[in-house]
């Protein structure tokens, strides 16, 4: 454990110090194209989301589940005295659901205010929109990079219809 | 008597015939004296082993010249001169050894005097030579028996010797025997110590033993205390390591709302865009040790639950050591009763071998006092055999004086 430890610990420090030393003259360089993004592991994928539409991340608190809404909505929440929504996306993708999911990211757009599940939140990182590469045929995904993080476009996706209950598509 | 027979004798006699009737007459007195000695001196015949011949024959002569001085005196009558002829035959044959003969009693006129003292003489002989007979026949027969019981006594003196050579022979036998039963008394007089010697050392060995046993049941109870203490210590542990568990839980949870909040407060800084630069570094850092933290609990909850595993695994076997003490207790206290009666039972024995040593050296005792006893019976054995030789001797030489006496009678005719 110990030698592990030192190893991992001195990767971590390099890490740092790439961290440190890198950004400034990219960012310079970048700072036009660069977006921020939180990402996060839900199922088998690793999302991101603009850190401009997210509002807070914490942990998942106790959902209260609302009768005759579409399967990927799990309930509601309460998060100081605001009542939130909580979107499961993999029901929504239609991909298998992820039992482990246990936190939650707030994101706000289009005057629209919802949770999103997530398993792990891990990270604020700046992607360049150069590096990513469209997904055509996913209207709410800005694009997928090369470590195949899919960075969600939450304009696009909070303006779906079928998120809006009691809507045209509904009856 | 004598005299007045040989007064009246010489009167009517002339004097030759005087002469031989006082000769006559002092042979009649001579006679009649020996007659009266004759018992006694067949008597003295009878102890006085040799001459019996002799002292009889000049004994005869004296009748003989006592019956010529009768016939002398009786020449007045022919009849009484055959008369003394045939008797002096007779006594002659009788002098001979003859005692069977007796004198005819004549048949003359006892109304005269010689013939009457004839006629006496002729009666007193025939009863001398009877008596002789029957003291002669007597003789005989006491010599039979004296043959017969001295044969007798020599047979027992014989049948003795050899019945004490016998005696000798079993005494030397026993002896023998004695010594023998005498040296397996000594070898287990010497056995029977060097036995209680070693059962002495057995009775120590076993009393140390038993001590040992003691200190190792006071050991075992000591065990068994500190077994017992180890179990309450490992409970003791086992509820600290689950305080420490939920402990980490909580710590745990704080880490992952610390996380949280870094998490935010890197939202927070990105979206503040150039201004929130270095707090995006510090909540970056914040992020860090929250992940570092939620790491360090993962690995304490992980060696915890090792931790939990062992005092488990720990408690399991306190509990089968202490099972394990109280049989070991149980066995060594079945060990030390076992060894108090093995000790009993050597002590025991012991005593028993001393007790044997010392009784069979009181048979030692008693068999050199039978030692001596034997030698007591050979000496005396010994003795016996020679004093009843000496006594076979005196019978043989009673006997030879016997065979003399018999040679000497068997001369005589009964």
């Amino acid at each position: 454990m110990g030698w592990d430890d030192d190893a991992r610990q001195r990767d971590l420090l390099r890490q740092r110090a790439e961290q440190y030393a890198a950004p400034l003259k990219r960012r310079d360089e970048t700072l036009a194209d660069a977006l921020t993004v939180l990402t996060f592991r839900l199922g088998a994928e690793t999302y991101g989301v603009d850190v401009a539409a997210v509002r807070a991340v914490r942990q998942l608190p106790r959902v209260t589940v609302v009768p005759a809404v579409p399967a990927f909505y799990r309930g509601v929440v309460n998060l100081r005295g605001q009542i939130i929504s909580v979107l499961d996306l993999t029901a929504f993708f239609d991909l298998p659901p992820d039992v482990d999911a246990g936190e939650l990211i707030v994101v706000a757009a289009a005057n629209l205010e919802l949770g999103l599940l997530a398993r792990h939140v891990e990270d604020v990182q700046t992607v360049p929109r150069s590096t990513l590469k469209p997904l055509d045929s996913i209207r709410w995904a800005l694009g997928v990079t090369a470590e195949q993080l899919v960075v969600l476009d939450i304009q696009q996706l909070l303006m779906d219809e079928r998120l809006i209950i009691g809507a045209a598509g509904d009856d | 008597m004598t005299d007045v027979t040989a007064s009246e004798y010489t009167i009517p006699k002339p004097t030759l015939m005087r002469q031989l009737v006082g000769a006559a007459v002092n042979l009649t007195a001579i006679s009649n004296a020996i007659a009266a000695f004759v018992p006694a001196l067949v008597f003295s015949l009878m102890f006085i082993s040799d001459g019996g011949q002799r002292v009889l024959l000049p004994l005869i002569a004296l009748i003989a010249g006592w019956v010529f001085g009768a016939i002398v005196h009786g020449m007045n009558s022919r009849r009484l001169e055959r008369t003394l002829d045939d008797y002096v035959e007779v006594v002659e044959r009788i002098a001979e050894g003859d005692l069977s003969l007796r004198l005819k009693m004549p048949a003359l006129d006892v109304a005269r005097r010689d013939n009457l003292v004839v006629v006496r003489l002729a009666g007193a002989v025939n009863q001398m030579l009877d008596r002789l007979q029957r003291l002669v026949t007597e003789i005989q027969r006491a010599m039979q028996r004296l043959d017969t019981d001295t044969q007798a006594i020599l047979d027992a003196t014989a049948r003795q010797i050899a019945m004490a050579n016998e005696q000798d022979a079993v005494v030397t036998e026993t002896t023998a025997t004695v010594n023998e039963v005498r040296a397996t008394v000594t070898e287990t007089a010497e056995r029977a110590q060097s036995v209680a010697e070693t059962a002495q050392v057995s009775v120590d060995i076993s009393r140390s033993g038993t001590d040992a046993v003691s200190e190792t049941i006071s050991g075992m109870s000591l065990i068994r205390r500190r077994v017992e203490d180890i179990a309450d210590n490992i409970l003791v542990l086992s509820e600290h390591t689950q305080q420490i568990g939920e402990i980490i839980a909580t710590v745990n949870n704080l880490a992952d709302q610390s996380r949280m909040l870094a998490l935010n407060a890197s939202v927070e800084a990105a979206r503040a865009g150039e201004e929130g630069k270095g707090f995006a570094v510090v909540a970056m850092e914040v992020r860090n040790l929250a992940d570092q933290n939620r790491d360090a609990t993962v690995q304490v909850r992980e060696i915890l639950g090792e931790i939990q595993r062992a005092t488990n695994a720990a408690v399991m076997v306190t509990e089968e050591g202490s099972k394990g003490v109280d049989q070991g207790q149980m066995l060594v206290n079945k060990a030390g009763e076992s060894i108090r009666d093995l000790a009993n039972a050597i002590e025991e024995a012991a005593l028993a071998a001393m007790q044997i040593a010392a009784s069979t050296r009181q048979q030692t005792i008693g068999m050199d006092q039978l030692t001596g006893a034997m030698k007591t019976i050979k000496h005396a054995t010994t003795e016996t055999v020679s004093s009843t030789m000496q006594v076979e001797a005196s019978i043989q030489r009673l006997r030879d004086a016997a065979n003399k006496v018999n040679s000497l009678l068997s001369g005589l005719k009964i």
